[in-house]
C-alpha cells in the first residue's frame, strides 16, 4: 500500500528547516518550540487542568470553523460545480447532503454547494446563543458535545475535500503549509477528545496515522 | 483670527443666481447605467482538449479504479451505493442529526497524486495569477501566522498565569477551603477569557447614536461600542447590493488599505465584521464633517487657507500612493476635517487597480457621446451661480452610486492607461473649487459637464471678476499657475510630491510636519459624540438632500440579483480586529507579509511542510 505522498510515515509534517532567522515565521517556530516543547501541537490541544471541557471544545471548534472558512475560501475559484460536481474526498468517498429541512433526504449536490450548505449550517449553530452561549455564566446545553461532534465531522469533510481535490492549487498558492498545520491541529484536537469516529476519518487515514506516529516519536 | 476663514459669498453674487436648472436627466442616467449593466467578463477557459479539467482529473487519478462524476461510474451504481449507506455504513455515525449522509466504500487505495503541483491546467494557472485569488491566499497566510502567534501566546500566558497562581498559593499556605475558593475564582477567570475570545463581533455590540451619512450602498452611523465605550463611525453595507453593483472588490480594497496602515492622514479602521446580509467597517469617527458640507455651507476659501487644506490633501493622497493605490475618483466628499481641524482621507474603496469594466465603459461612452457644441461659454459669475443652484438642488450628488465625473482625469474617463498623477488632476480641480467657488468643468446639466470634460483644454479658464467688491475673488498668478500645472495633460502634469512642494504656491507650507501647524478652523465640539458637522438625519430638510441618493438605491434594489455562486467566498478574511487579524497584525503587517512570502517559497519543494 502506498503511503501518503510517497513519504515515509515519519517524514511527514516536518517543518522546513531553512527559515531565515529574524523573520516572523522563524520567530513563530522559536515561539512554538518554547511554548510547546518540540513544536508539537499535542500539548496545545490538551485540556488545561481545571478547565471546563465544553468551553475548550467551543473555542476550538469556532477556531477550526474559521480555519476551514479561510482555507476553502482561497480555492473557491477552483471548486466549481463543473470541476467538483459531487462532494468527494477521493474517488471512494462521496458525501450527500441532508439537513432535515431543505434537504429531507440525502441529496447529491456539487462540492461548492455542499460546502456552502455545510458552512452555513455550522454558522447557524455557532450563532445560536442557546447552543454556543456567549454571555458569561450561561451554561452549555446538555447535548453540547454531540453538536460539537457533528460539526467536527462535517468540518473534516471539507479538509478531506481540500486534500483530495485541491491540493495542487493550494500548493501553488503557497498555503499548503498552513493547511497542514491547521489539519494537524484539528486532527490532534478531535483525536484528543474523540470527536470523530474512525470510519469517518477514512479519506485521510494515511495522513492521520502519520500524524499520530510522528507524535509518538517526539 | 480676525478675518473669517470662509469668505462668505457676497449678496451681489447670490442675487445673480439663474433659475435653478432642473436635473431630471441625472436620475435617468443612473437608472440607465444600472440597467445597462453588463455582466463582467468572466475569466476565459481555454478549451484546448489536453487541458480540459475532466481529462486532467483522469490523469491525476490514473491509478484510481473508479471516478465518481465521470462516465466510468454508472448512475445506477451511485444510487445503489446510496442505499448501502442508508442500511449499512452510516447507521450510528451521526449523533445529533442522525443523517446518513455519507457514501463510502471500504477499500482503500492511493488517494493522492504522487506529486503535487504538476497537474495544474492552464485555466487554473491563469486564475492562480489573478488579483482576487492571490489576495485571498495572502490573507489566508497572514491569518494563519497571526492565529498561531495569538494561539501560542494564549497558551504561554495561560501557563504563566497558572504557575503564578500555584506559586502564590504555595507561599500563602492557604487552608483547604480557601484554596478551593481561590482556585475556583482563578478558573472562572480563565473560563471568562476563553468565552470572550470566542465571542464574535456583532452589530448588536454597538449602540447607534445617530446616522451621519447615506451612500449608495448603505448608511454610516455614529456608534459606541457597548463594552469598551469606543466611539466610531460604523459603515454598514448590504452584501447583495455590493455584489449586484460589482463593488465587492472596492470594499475589500478599502478594508485592505485600512488594515495595512496606520497614519493620521487616513481614517483608521477599528473593526471589520459581517453578518449574513451586511458587512461593517467600524472606523475612527472624524467629527468635523466632510469638505462637501463645508463648501456647501461656505464659499470661496482664502488662498492661505486653501493652501493649508490642499497641501494636507496632497499629503493624505500621498499615503495612499505609498501603499501602491491610486484613488482615481477624489472629490471633496472624500476628505474629512478631524477634531483638530486637520484633514483625513476616507472612502478609498475605488482605489483599486481597475475600475469595474462596466463603469469604465459607461464613462467612456458618455464622454464619446458628449457633443462639442454643448460647450457653452459662460462668465465666471454665471458658472458660479449655476453651480450653487445645482448644489442647492442636489447637495449630495456624489454620494449616490454613480457619482459625478467632475473631478476625474480625462485619461480615467477615456478608459486609457493612467498613473498616480490622475489623483493630482482631481486635487487640482478641488483647489480650483476652493478658490473659485465652483469646480472647473461643472455645467448647467450633466451633458454640459461631459462636453466640458471632453473639451477641457478649451473650457479651463481663469475665473475673472471685475466688480470692485468681487476683486478679492480673483486668483493670484501663483495659484493659477499651480492649478494649470495640475489640471494639465498627463505628460506635463505635476505628478509627485517632490515636484509639487517646490512649486511657489505649495512651497510655503511646512511640508516636514504639516499636522503641527495650527488649523485655520477647528470644529467646536460639545462632546465626543457631537454630530453637528454632519447632516441631521432626523430633520426633514436635511433628509431631502438625500432623496435622490435614496431613489438611486431603490433602483439598485430593483436590479435583478446576480446568481452568485461562491458568494460566501468573497467575504472571507474580511473580519478585522476581533476573530480576525488583530491590530497587532496590522502593526506587523509588513513582517507578516514577508513571512507569508517565506512560507510560500519554503514550501515549494516540500509539500507536507508546516509553518512551525
Amino acid at each position: 500500500m502506498s503511503s501518503f505522498f510517497n513519504l515515509g510515515k515519519t517524514r511527514t509534517f516536518k517543518p522546513k528547516k531553512d527559515v531565515p532567522e529574524g523573520t516572523p515565521q522563524y520567530q513563530l517556530r522559536k515561539y512554538a518550540q518554547a511554548t510547546l516543547g518540540s513544536g508539537n501541537l499535542r500539548g496545545a490541544v490538551q485540556l488545561p487542568e481545571g478547565e471546563d471541557v465544553n468551553e475548550w471544545l467551543a473555542v476550538h471548534i469556532v477556531d477550526f470553523f474559521n480555519h476551514v472558512n479561510m482555507l476553502y475560501g482561497t480555492i473557491t475559484e477552483f471548486c466549481t460545480p463543473q470541476e467538483c460536481p459531487t462532494m468527494s474526498a477521493g474517488p471512494r468517498y462521496e458525501y450527500l447532503w441532508e439537513d432535515g429541512q431543505d434537504y429531507k433526504r440525502p441529496t447529491k449536490v456539487s462540492a461548492p454547494k455542499y460546502v456552502d450548505l455545510l458552512m452555513n449550517w455550522i454558522q447557524e449553530r455557532l450563532d445560536d446563543e442557546t447552543l454556543f452561549p456567549n454571555k458569561l455564566g450561561v451554561p452549555f446545553p446538555k447535548h453540547f458535545r454531540d453538536t460539537v461532534r457533528t460539526i467536527a465531522r462535517r468540518l473534516f469533510r471539507v479538509y478531506a475535500h481540500l486534500y483530495t481535490n485541491h491540493l495542487d492549487q493550494i500548493a501553488a498558492l503557497g498555503i499548503d503549509a498552513h493547511l497542514n498545520t491547521s489539519y494537524r491541529h484539528f486532527f490532534l484536537f478531535t483525536h484528543e477528545f474523540d470527536l470523530i469516529d474512525k470510519r469517518e476519518l477514512g479519506p485521510l487515514e494515511d495522513l492521520n496515522e502519520s500524524i499520530l506516529t510522528e507524535e509518538q516519536m517526539r | 483670527m480676525s478675518t473669517p476663514l470662509w469668505v462668505q459669498r457676497t449678496q451681489a453674487l447670490m442675487s445673480t443666481s439663474t433659475a435653478s436648472p432642473s436635473s431630471p436627466t441625472r436620475k435617468g442616467t443612473t437608472v440607465e447605467s444600472v440597467n445597462n449593466k453588463q455582466a463582467p467578463p468572466s475569466p476565459t477557459k481555454i478549451p484546448a482538449p489536453w487541458t480540459t479539467p475532466s481529462r486532467d482529473k483522469e490523469n491525476v487519478r490514473a491509478s484510481a479504479p473508479t471516478q465518481s462524476g465521470n462516465s466510468v461510474q454508472p448512475g445506477g451504481h451511485v444510487s445503489q451505493a446510496v442505499k448501502d449507506v442508508h442500511m449499512a455504513t452510516a447507521k450510528g455515525l451521526s449523533t445529533v442529526s442522525g443523517l446518513p449522509d455519507i457514501h463510502m466504500e471500504t477499500a482503500r487505495g492511493t488517494l493522492f497524486p504522487a506529486r503535487v503541483g504538476q497537474n495544474i491546467p492552464f485555466w487554473q494557472k491563469e486564475k492562480l495569477e489573478s488579483v482576487e485569488v492571490k489576495r485571498k491566499a495572502t490573507l489566508a497566510q497572514m491569518y494563519f501566522l497571526d492565529y498561531y502567534f495569538q494561539n501560542l501566546g494564549y497558551l504561554a500566558a495561560r501557563r504563566a498565569r497558572r504557575a503564578k497562581f500555584d506559586a502564590d498559593i504555595a507561599d500563602r499556605q492557604l487552608p483547604e477551603l480557601e484554596y478551593i475558593i481561590e482556585l475556583k475564582s482563578y478558573l472562572s477567570r480563565e473560563r471568562a477569557l476563553l468565552r470572550r475570545r470566542r465571542a464574535k463581533l456583532r452589530v448588536e455590540h454597538f449602540r447607534i447614536v445617530a446616522q451621519i451619512g447615506q451612500g449608495g450602498y448603505g448608511e454610516v452611523f455614529l456608534a459606541r461600542k457597548a463594552d469598551s465605550g469606543e466611539i466610531c463611525a460604523l459603515k454598514k453595507m448590504k452584501k447583495k447590493t455590493l455584489q449586484k453593483m460589482d463593488e465587492v472588490r472596492h470594499v475589500l480594497v478599502e478594508r485592505d488599505i485600512l488594515t495595512a496602515t496606520r497614519t493620521p492622514w487616513l481614517v483608521a479602521l477599528l473593526y471589520a465584521f459581517q453578518d449574513a446580509e451586511h458587512v461593517y467597517l467600524a472606523m475612527e469617527y472624524v467629527p468635523g464633517g466632510d469638505f462637501r458640507t463645508l463648501l456647501n455651507n461656505s464659499g470661496v476659501l482664502k488662498e492661505e487657507h486653501a493652501r493649508f487644506y490642499i497641501c494636507e490633501m496632497f499629503a493624505a493622497v500621498n499615503e495612499l500612493h505609498r501603499l501602491g493605490y491610486i484613488h482615481r475618483d477624489l472629490k471633496p466628499e472624500n476628505f474629512l476635517v478631524d477634531g483638530t481641524g486637520h484633514v483625513k482621507l476616507t472612502d478609498f474603496g475605488l482605489a483599486t487597480g481597475a475600475l469595474s469594466p462596466t463603469r469604465i465603459d459607461s464613462l467612456r461612452r458618455k464622454l464619446e457621446d458628449a457633443r462639442d457644441d454643448e460647450v457653452i461659454s459662460r462668465s465666471t459669475m454665471e458658472r458660479r451661480s449655476i453651480y450653487k443652484s445645482i448644489r442647492a438642488q442636489d447637495p449630495r450628488y456624489a454620494d449616490s452610486i454613480v457619482g459625478s465625473p467632475d473631478y476625474m482625469a480625462p485619461e480615467v474617463l477615456r478608459g486609457k492607461a493612467y498613473t498616480y498623477s490622475v489623483d493630482y488632476w482631481s486635487l487640482g480641480c478641488i483647489l480650483f473649487e476652493f478658490l473659485a467657488g465652483f469646480p472647473p468643468f461643472s455645467g448647467a446639466s450633466p451633458d454640459e459637464t461631459w462636453a466640458n470634460l471632453k473639451n477641457w483644454q478649451r473650457v479651463l479658464q481663469r475665473p475673472h471678476y471685475d466688480k470692485p467688491e468681487d476683486l478679492i475673488f480673483n486668483l493670484t498668478d501663483t495659484a493659477w499657475d499651480a492649478i494649470t500645472r495640475l489640471i494639465a495633460p498627463a505628460q506635463t502634469r505635476i505628478s509627485n510630491l517632490r515636484d509639487l512642494t517646490i512649486h511657489p504656491f505649495f512651497s510655503p507650507a511646512p511640508w516636514s510636519d504639516l499636522r503641527s501647524k495650527q488649523a485655520p478652523f477647528v470644529p467646536t465640539l460639545d462632546s465626543d459624540i457631537d454630530t453637528g458637522y454632519y447632516d441631521d438625519f432626523t430633520s426633514a430638510d436635511d433628509m431631502a438632500k438625500y432623496a435622490e441618493v435614496k431613489e438611486k438605491q431603490r433602483n439598485v434594489d430593483n436590479v435583478k440579483e446576480k446568481d452568485e455562486p461562491g458568494a460566501r467566498g468573497v467575504w472571507i478574511g474580511f473580519t478585522f480586529g476581533k476573530n480576525g487579524l488583530g491590530p497587532r497584525a496590522r502593526d506587523g503587517q509588513k513582517e507578516l507579509e514577508a513571512a507569508a512570502r517565506a512560507v510560500r517559497e519554503a514550501s515549494e519543494d516540500g509539500h507536507m511542510a508546516t509553518i512551525f
